[in-house]
């Protein structure tokens, strides 16, 4: 008897689990056709990271970010834009809770920076990121905007606006910033700070709808913003604002909360019905349905790649699980999906 | 109505169920092969039914354990979601039913758990506890009310001061400092009034910075901090008086538990900054009255709870610059079990029934709810021929009583369970059981602002245990093993997921999870004049899988913090009053989300722990000194993702006993 059991502890000792750890898998010398997938990863987890689907072979390189660097992106990425400084190509991402904005080059993905964003022992969070002559912008949740010099890649101003602020647009020499005010539940902010990018003062103050989030401009630089509500009896509402005399000047009730601009025309998930449509900022109404989504568990962003005319959208599957990216064609057609990691938010299409 | 004939007729099977039974002559009652002063050696309960564990203070001291939760690391079957250092949050999941499946007994009174549904072990510290033990199944203890029975798993701890002393004075005085930044100074009196009644009072204080450095893997780069903001001052005080005559014990107590700590956060990369803070008030007054005679028992116990707590956030991006959040929770509760004897004391039929009254005010919580929960039960434990059964129907009703709702939810949960002996006189046993038990949804889960659910139904978990039990002694050396392996099918897991989009979370029915495993204890000792030797091992395999949806991407994938495998040994050695001992626990790698992805993956570990202890007796004093290295192979490890345990440390634990 006694045996079975010294037999049994063996068995168990030298069975002990190990599994495969992640392999350091190829990498490629350069990125030019494909898509570059910053997946949020998610919180208190430091799993930011990003994700390269080339168009050439059809495969994603996960993880692409640490394999390259040598080390994690940090904890939840919010932001990632692409500029272009001393005619070379950069990236910047910026990382909302490790509080740092990343600069990458273009061409490899190397790191060149890591910008601390902090108010002393106080991270800023940036949330969003804008470049204006050469000057690159974070907009940060404790309600500032970093004035970062890319020659030295230090941070030379911070400069207040509202209350959890989470997106801007850029419309001539004026940063318009959406305060959502989200931490501040239940008085949220409805305003945009407008910053006036010469002087770096804010000029005016624009009133909107509580909680707003998202922020474009079309062709006539008329701008076009989008309230969240809060998410009860308070419903989602698209507001449309005059750049010259910074009012609302027409408000629709369209209940979304993911849009993107292009082309004179907004793509926006429909929340009640679960389908892409297009509302043209030309004509002020809605147009479609483009695109069904009720296959998607949780659509978390549309976007357009400008040059191939390409619709992408990103499915969070949960939020705790790998997000699956879909593309369409311009009619809303089908083309393809692939899989990137968790909470695929920014697409940057590289070519 | 349901709940009226129900009591009838258990109280019919009780009164005069009875005069029908067989009486079956007790032969086959084991006799206990440890001697009490060896029980330093115990962990696993060969003679039981089901799954049955108990830890005793030597055994706590023998493997160096700082709290509950860290002792219930060497019962198969355990993973305790540490949270590392100081204070951090301890809870424990049995088989995969997590920490609200297992009720916590404290001196035969059930600690409410209306808001959270779990019970944070690492507050319950070393010095104070007589024994602690784990049951899955039913409660073995014989005055356990039916809030004991409702649960899957029950963790019974019992203190030093529900003891009687056997002297007139009895003092005890504990200092211990560990190279983490964390103290603890206990003071523990007793005395005798008369022969039956006594008086004990009791203080420790926890303190400390807390402050340990750590490394976490960055990719290919180490990433080496100290841990921060982990400030704790922990004081908790606790009198009682205990009567004891030949038919009645009284144990009458009250405490009181003030906390006040920074919580370190987890380790966010290229952020070091956190600064949150937790400061908590407990008052706790219990009654518990056992009263036995001939056939008869009757156990009693009242108790009240009030406790108060404050979460701040002192880095939120609000206008305000701070979060800070307040719940108020009281609940007094009380309980009856009745004992019919059938011929010895292995066997019976009890009747119980409790009342538990709940409320909760809190700045999360728009609604302020009530909850009136009755829990009742009717059991029987046979023996028959080589076979001895016990079974019990409990029932949990809960009234919930919001100002806008009235919210009720009503369980029956049947347990049989059957053991076999195959050979007389020998220890060895077959046993099996199975338990169908209901996971009631908390405050939380119900009422939390925006995220509750007030339409959740209970979680349901049925468990299935076959084992064996084996034990013998041959002149001095004995041995002692149980193996177990079980199904556990959990179904309408309650948990917080997105309804549509990112801003709109609810808590909801959704999951169903399949678990086996096999779970083996082993205990080896040999005794020679001075000498003794033990050697204790517990090995868990687990393979739990998420069975909710076909269709999802994680079907069948592991569920997360669930190793495949885990395992712990402990060596000691004991020449006369000195004891050496090695300690090893050692975890397979876990998942930390539902996807098993390599990169979802969280490295196992091992830790490793040395003690050396050593008694000093003199007459009517002791003292008592144990000096331990822990986690010896220094390896920064984690049992939740971003919270590191400590590395390499040192502690040194004295305790000098004056008894008159």
């Amino acid at each position: 008897m006694k045996s079975i059991f010294i037999i049994i502890v063996l068995f168990l000792t030298f069975t002990a689990c190990k599994k495969d750890k992640p392999q350091p898998s190829t990498t490629e010398s350069t990125y030019t056709n494909g898509v570059l997938c910053m997946n949020e990863g998610l919180f208190q987890q430091n799993n930011a990271s990003l994700s390269y689907y080339s168009l050439d072979s059809n495969k994603v390189i996960s993880h692409i970010f640490q394999k390259i660097n040598g080390r994690g992106l940090g904890d939840t990425a919010n932001d990632m834009i692409e500029y272009t400084y001393n005619g070379k190509r950069y990236i910047a991402i910026a990382v909302d809770i490790s509080s740092q904005v990343e600069i990458l080059t273009y061409e490899n993905l190397k790191s060149v920076k890591q910008i601390p964003v902090f108010n002393g022992n106080m991270a800023r969070e940036p949330r969003a990121l804008q470049f204006y002559n050469d000057k690159l912008y974070s907009i940060n949740f404790d309600g500032t905007v970093s004035v970062i010099d890319l020659t030295t890649y230090s941070i030379i101003q911070n400069i207040s606006c509202g209350v959890n602020p989470d997106n801007a647009v850029i419309i001539n020499n004026l940063m318009y910033i959406v305060n959502s005010g989200g931490l501040n539940y239940p008085v949220y902010d409805s305003t945009i700070s407008v910053l006036n990018l010469n002087t770096l003062l804010v000029t005016d103050t624009v009133i909107t709808a509580i909680n707003c989030s998202q922020i474009v401009a079309d062709a006539q630089n008329e701008i076009y913003v989008l309230s969240r509500g809060n998410y009860s009896n308070i419903l989602p509402k698209l507001q449309r604002i005059d750049p010259i005399t910074n009012q609302v000047i027409q408000e629709f009730n369209i209940e979304t909360y993911e849009m993107t601009y292009f082309n004179d025309k907004i793509y926006y998930f429909n929340d009640a019905d679960s389908k892409i449509y297009t509302f043209n900022t030309t004509t002020e109404s809605v147009e479609g349905p483009l695109i069904d989504c009720s296959n998607y568990q949780n659509i978390y962003g549309i976007q357009i790649d400008e040059i191939n005319q390409l619709i992408y959208t990103n499915d969070a599957n949960g939020y705790v699980n790998s997000s699956t990216i879909r593309c369409y064609d311009m009619n809303g057609s089908f083309k393809y999906e692939f899989d990137t990691d968790l909470n695929t938010g920014k697409l940057i299409f590289m070519n | 109505m349901q709940l009226k004939i129900y009591i009838l007729v258990f109280s019919c099977v009780f009164f005069f169920g009875i005069n029908a039974q067989i009486i079956e002559k007790d032969t086959l009652n084991t006799v206990t092969v440890l001697a009490k002063k060896d029980s330093i050696l115990k962990l696993t309960v060969i003679t039981s039914n089901v799954p049955h564990y108990v830890i005793n203070n030597d055994k706590l001291n023998e493997i160096s354990a700082n709290d509950i939760g860290d002792a219930l690391k060497y019962v198969p079957g355990t993973y305790i979601k540490d949270y590392g250092g100081i204070g951090g949050l301890k809870t424990v999941s049995y088989r995969s039913l997590g920490a609200s499946h297992t009720s916590v007994e404290v001196d035969g009174i059930i600690l409410p758990t209306t808001q959270t549904a779990v019970v944070n072990l690492s507050s319950f510290d070393v010095f104070s506890t007589q024994q602690i033990e784990m049951t899955s199944g039913q409660v073995q203890n014989h005055f356990s009310t039916a809030s004991a029975y409702v649960k899957s798993n029950i963790l019974s701890i019992q203190s030093q001061l529900n003891t009687i002393p056997n002297n007139k004075y009895n003092l005890k005085l504990m200092g211990l400092t560990n190279s983490i930044n964390s103290y603890q100074n206990g003071v523990f009196y007793q005395q005798k009034i008369t022969s039956k009644l006594s008086l004990g009072i009791q203080g420790l204080a926890t303190y400390g910075s807390g402050k340990y450095s750590f490394s976490i893997q960055n990719v290919d780069s180490t990433y080496t901090a100290v841990r921060q903001n982990a400030d704790l001052t922990n004081y908790n005080i606790r009198g009682g008086f205990t009567y004891k005559a030949s038919h009645l014990k009284v144990f009458l107590n009250g405490s009181y538990v003030n906390n006040f700590q920074q919580l370190p956060g987890a380790v966010v990369l290229y952020n070091p900054f956190n600064d949150q803070t937790l400061a908590k008030t407990i008052r706790n007054t219990a009654l518990n009255v056992q009263y036995k005679k001939n056939k008869y028992a009757i156990g009693f116990n009242a108790f009240n709870q009030q406790s108060l707590t404050t979460y701040r956030d002192n880095q939120f991006l609000n206008q305000q610059g701070f979060l800070e959040n307040n719940y108020d929770n009281n609940t007094f509760g009380t309980g009856v079990i009745m004992i019919r004897f059938l011929n010895t004391e292995t066997q019976k039929i009890f009747l119980g029934g409790d009342l538990l009254l709940s409320s909760l005010k809190g700045s999360q919580f728009m609604v302020m709810p009530t909850r009136i929960g009755v829990n009742s039960v009717l059991g029987l434990s046979k023996w028959w021929r080589r076979f001895k059964i016990q079974g019990n129907v409990s029932h949990q009703w809960i009234k919930d009583i919001t100002p806008t709702d009235t919210n009720y939810i009503s369980h029956f949960s049947p347990f049989i369970s059957i053991s076999y002996l195959p050979i007389k006189n020998k220890q060895i046993r077959f046993r099996t059981h199975y338990k169908n038990t209901y996971r009631q949804p908390s405050f939380n889960d119900l009422y939390y602002n925006f995220i509750g659910n007030k339409n959740l139904k209970a979680e349901n978990a049925q468990s299935f245990n076959f084992g064996f039990t084996y034990g013998k002694t041959i002149r001095a050396i004995h041995i002692e093993s149980t193996i177990d392996v079980y199904q556990n099918n959990i179904k309408d897991k309650i948990v917080a997921i997105p309804t549509k989009n990112l801003f709109n979370w609810s808590m909801q029915n959704i999951g169903n999870v399949l678990s086996r495993g096999l779970d083996l204890n082993i205990l080896f000792t040999i005794k020679k004049h001075k000498h003794k030797i033990s050697f204790s091992t517990g090995h868990s395999l687990n393979a739990s899988i998420d069975v909710t949806d076909k269709n999802s991407p994680t079907y069948r994938h592991q569920i997360p913090y669930t190793p495949n495998y885990s395992g712990n040994y402990t060596f000691t050695y004991g020449f006369k009053k000195t004891f050496y001992t090695l300690t090893v626990l050692h975890s397979g790698s876990r998942y930390i989300l539902n996807e098993n992805t390599p990169y979802n993956l969280l490295d196992g570990f091992i830790d490793i722990g040395f003690a050396i202890s050593k008694t000093f007796l003199f007459k009517h004093q002791s003292f008592y000194c144990n000096l331990q290295g822990a986690n010896l192979l220094n390896k920064n490890y984690e049992m939740i993702k971003s919270y590191p345990m400590p590395g390499r440390h040192i502690r040194i634990k004295v305790v000098y006993q004056f008894n008159k």
